[in-house]
């Protein structure tokens, strides 16, 4: 499932991203290689770019029930036709990466339209750990 | 910004369709219930803030950390259940 993107390599997010609507357009780098970690380079601002990869890899059983008003965003009519990534923060010296699994990103990957959704109802934190302790956490 | 002031039981409605009731108050917790279209979303301040922060910190990171990129590969290839992919030389790429 997370290496099943396809052929799409231009995203669109009509609105933007959450708190940054001016990044809307952005090519998904690697789209066609297996490795988890793919970039998702902002074609708006150069100096935008994200770490992203399959929350599944991150959280098994990592679950997201798509919300209508993001599904309509992006035409999506079938859930299975969504590829789902989550942004990853990465600091270094020490490496410290954690995941947004709150607000992942929603792709349908008919079209290439994307939309940031915001799962109110869950859990899931915006950063999640991957690599280094909690202690680096706040 | 319009400021109103409501009882428990009473209604704010915007627009056409999306009415904001006040439920009840109890110190300083107000219960809001908040009937929309389910094209409308709903999200409380803190989360969208939480996801907005984030954005901009990945974003940042991932510009000046892109040497980052192999090292992380391999850390989350290993948490991956699929471990058999052989990863390709860094010139490789298109």
């Amino acid at each position: 499932m997370s290496d099943s993107v396809g052929p799409i390599k231009q995203v669109t997010f009509p609105e933007g991203l959450v708190g940054c609507s001016d990044w809307r357009h952005f090519v998904l780098l690697d789209a066609d290689e297996a490795g988890p970690v793919r970039m998702l380079q902002c074609l708006d601002d150069p100096e935008v770019g994200f770490f992203v990869t399959d929350p599944k890899l991150l959280l098994e059983d990592y679950q997201l029930e798509i919300p209508p008003s993001a599904a309509s965003a992006i035409d999506l009519v079938e859930q299975e036709k969504a590829i789902v990534l989550c942004t990853l923060v990465v600091k270094q010296d020490p490496l410290v990466v954690t995941a947004n699994l709150l607000g992942p990103l929603v792709i349908n990957r008919e079209n290439g339209r994307g939309v940031q959704v915001v799962l109110s109802g869950s859990d899931y934190s915006a950063r999640h750990v991957v690599v280094g302790g909690p202690a680096e956490m706040s | 910004m319009l400021i109103l002031t409501r009882k428990p039981g009473e209604a704010i409605v915007i627009g056409r369709d999306v009415r904001v009731s006040i439920l009840s108050v109890d110190g300083e917790r107000v219960k809001i219930g908040i009937e929309a279209p389910r094209e409308v979303p709903v999200v409380r301040q803190e989360l969208l803030d939480a996801v907005r922060q984030s954005n901009l910190e990945a974003a940042t990171a991932a510009a000046s950390a892109s040497t980052v990129a192999a090292s992380l590969r391999h850390v989350l290839s290993q948490k991956a259940p699929v471990t058999s992919h052989q990863e390709p030389p860094e010139g490789s790429r298109r």
